[in-house]
């Protein structure tokens, strides 16, 4: 369990960080997402202790103990968003090297090192140098040399930039391993179709501010002003207009291929009533779906200038 | 089990499998040795008188010992004010600082590593130096104290520049800087010695002259205890006062004792020759170089408040 307790990180007159406050439960997969400039990197390395805050309180594990760089560095594995590798150095010894760096002893490091190595698919690299693995195969390397350690936090800073779609679908296989093996993953991405498919809560943050945090779905549901519902009927897309329309106000349904679409208000019992009535009137129907809005549409409507103005923290649950 | 420095671990690792560490080393030696050879072969051919002469080998013993400590003065900081700043261009020093290592042991780790080349050549040149001891030109044991002189000096060397390396986040910046501090050390204390001296005598020389007798110069205890501490921060000055301890052909305590300190004996009131006070002080700014270079590179120096369970 991480959490922040409103963190505020200022550069001179420049506010970095604006009393975040996050909870991110254990074995969850949580996505920063935001702008660049949005302060998920500062957020990051103030989690890892590269940053000091200027106020505010991380607490790892839930207690109020002891304060410490040696035991944070135990707890908090981090993959920066650039790569760190070492060219002159093969895989096995790169990641000896970062073994050593956790005083793992020399007798334990091959079983880690390979163990490591073949979660990230890297096993037939063991003997390669650094320099010659391809862009994906380096980023997968430094989320082993994350995990070296086996820390109970990861904290990944756009593990999947500049990935090709393999790479990236690899990297995501590998991310819900590690979740299942009872990893908490902090993630940072602009990818938002990948974060909304990996990750169990997002944190949307914007001029320094957490401006929504939930599950993907509920942030989706919520913030989505009305469902939209599609309907398909076997035959006469007039008929059914003509009966919405002395249900529903009549600007807001549309036609569109073979079916009607229309913004609705109500929860799933009223949806479910509408439904009867309609088959109740003779119109037979072959589908009733809800049109999924993407994290991009709210994404795209939190982080705007406009609504920075007034933000304050959505916390769906 | 106790662990090697893990970084100093991972440079020993591509140092040794470099071959440009050994060819080094090598060319070093085998400099030493051609200078070496050389110079008792042109001693004895430009000599009239035929024969082999045991005091031309200890004036070459002095000078293959000052080349050596020019190329620790010059070598060092090349090598090591640019290793933290290489860190950071390759993006590994962040890295390297949320491991469990202290700074403390990342900056021995730096130090060892950038002297590693330094180190082997000086150990490497100990046999040719060795061949001298046979010659009678030094003892093993004042071989031994000149091998430490150097040691020491690499390392104070080499903690300047690792300083100088954390300081300055460009690396140009650093090399200048930590060439500089070599540069005041060895010869601006010199200069401003000599300076201050020259400044005295002349000014003792002329009201002497006035008073029509002759009357030694005599610097107050203060001003020689000050001019001898300021030189003894010097390692080209220590390295001459070694010198001359060792075989007495470099008459530096007779220079400072005839102009400077009126034939007293060239002591600190602590009674330990200039280059023994000289080792103690690069020792005594070794650590603290190291100490501060340890506390500059901490990352969020205040933590911030975290909380563990």
């Amino acid at each position: 369990m991480l959490e922040l307790v409103n963190l505020v990180k200022k550069y001179g007159k420049v506010t970095a960080l604006d009393g975040i406050n996050l909870h991110i439960a254990s074995e969850s997969i949580f996505g920063f997402v935001g702008p660049n400039g949005a302060g998920k990197t500062t957020a990051m390395k103030i989690i890892t202790g590269l940053l000091a805050a200027t106020s505010g309180e991380v607490r790892v594990g839930g207690a109020n103990q002891v304060q410490s760089r040696h035991a944070l560095a135990e707890k908090i594995g981090y993959m920066p968003d650039f790569f760190g590798v070492y060219d002159d150095l093969k895989v096995s010894e790169y990641m000896d090297f970062y073994a050593g760096t956790y005083y793992i002893p020399y007798s334990g490091r091959r079983a880690v090192i390979d163990r490591l190595l073949d979660l990230v698919n890297l096993t037939d690299k063991r003997d390669e140098y650094v320099d010659l693995l391809s862009r994906g195969m380096k980023q997968r390397l430094c989320l082993a040399r994350s995990l070296i350690h086996d820390p109970e936090i990861l904290v990944l800073d756009e593990p999947a930039s500049g990935l090709d779609p393999r790479s990236r679908v690899e990297m995501k296989a590998v991310l819900r391993q590690l979740r299942s093996l009872g990893k908490t993953i902090i993630v940072s991405s602009h990818i938002l179709p990948e974060l909304s498919e990996m990750c169990t809560d997002i944190g949307i943050i914007s001029h320094g501010k957490m401006i929504a945090t939930g599950t993907v779905d509920d942030i989706l549901r919520n913030l989505h002003s009305a469902r939209v519902i599609q309907i398909r009927p076997l035959d006469g897309v007039e008929k059914l207009t003509d009966f919405l329309r002395t249900k529903l106000e009549a600007g807001d349904i549309t036609q569109s291929m073979g079916g009607v679409e229309f913004p609705f208000a109500g929860d799933d019992s009223a949806l479910a009533a509408l439904v009867k009535d309609i088959v109740n009137n003779d119109i037979g129907l072959v589908a009733v779906s809800e049109k999924q809005g993407s994290l991009e549409d709210v994404y795209m409507q939190l982080t705007n200038p406009e609504h920075a103005a007034e933000t304050e923290t959505i916390s769906v649950s | 089990m106790k662990m090697l420095n893990p970084v100093f671990r991972r440079e020993l690792i591509t140092a040794l499998r470099n071959r440009r560490t050994f060819m080094a080393v090598g060319a070093y030696v085998l400099f030493l040795l051609a200078m070496a050879a050389f110079m008792l072969y042109a001693s004895i051919r430009l000599d009239f008188i035929e024969g082999f002469h045991p005091q031309i080998t200890i004036t070459i013993y002095n000078l293959l010992s000052g080349i050596q400590l020019a190329l620790i003065i010059l070598l060092v900081p090349a090598i090591t004010a640019g290793q933290i700043n290489g860190e950071r261009e390759r993006q590994t020093l962040d890295l390297m600082l949320v491991t469990k290592m202290s700074t403390f042991t990342i900056v021995v780790g730096k130090l060892l590593s950038s002297l590693m080349l330094v180190l082997l050549m000086i150990v490497a040149s100990v046999p040719v130096f060795g061949a001298f001891v046979y010659f009678g030109a030094v003892s093993p044991a004042k071989l031994l104290e000149q091998t430490l002189f150097m040691l020491v000096t690499a390392t104070m060397a080499g903690s300047v520049s690792i300083l100088c390396s954390i300081v300055f986040k460009r690396a140009m910046v650093a090399y200048v800087f930590s060439y500089f501090v070599m540069l005041l050390l060895t010869t601006i204390t010199a200069a401003v010695v000599g300076s201050i001296f020259n400044v005295l005598h002349t000014t003792h020389f002329n009201n002497m002259q006035l008073g029509g007798i002759f009357v030694p110069f005599i610097l107050s205890l203060q001003w020689r205890e000050l001019f001898t501490w300021l030189l003894a921060l010097n390692p080209v000055v220590g390295f001459l006062s070694l010198q001359d301890a060792q075989s007495g052909t470099v008459s530096l305590d007779s220079f400072l004792t005839q102009f400077l300190f009126n034939f007293q004996d060239v002591r600190l009131t602590t009674q330990l020759p200039l280059w023994l006070v000289n080792i103690w002080i690069n020792i005594g700014l070794s650590c603290v170089f190291v100490g501060l270079s340890s506390w500059l590179l901490m990352p969020a120096r205040r933590l911030g408040k975290f909380s563990f369970s």
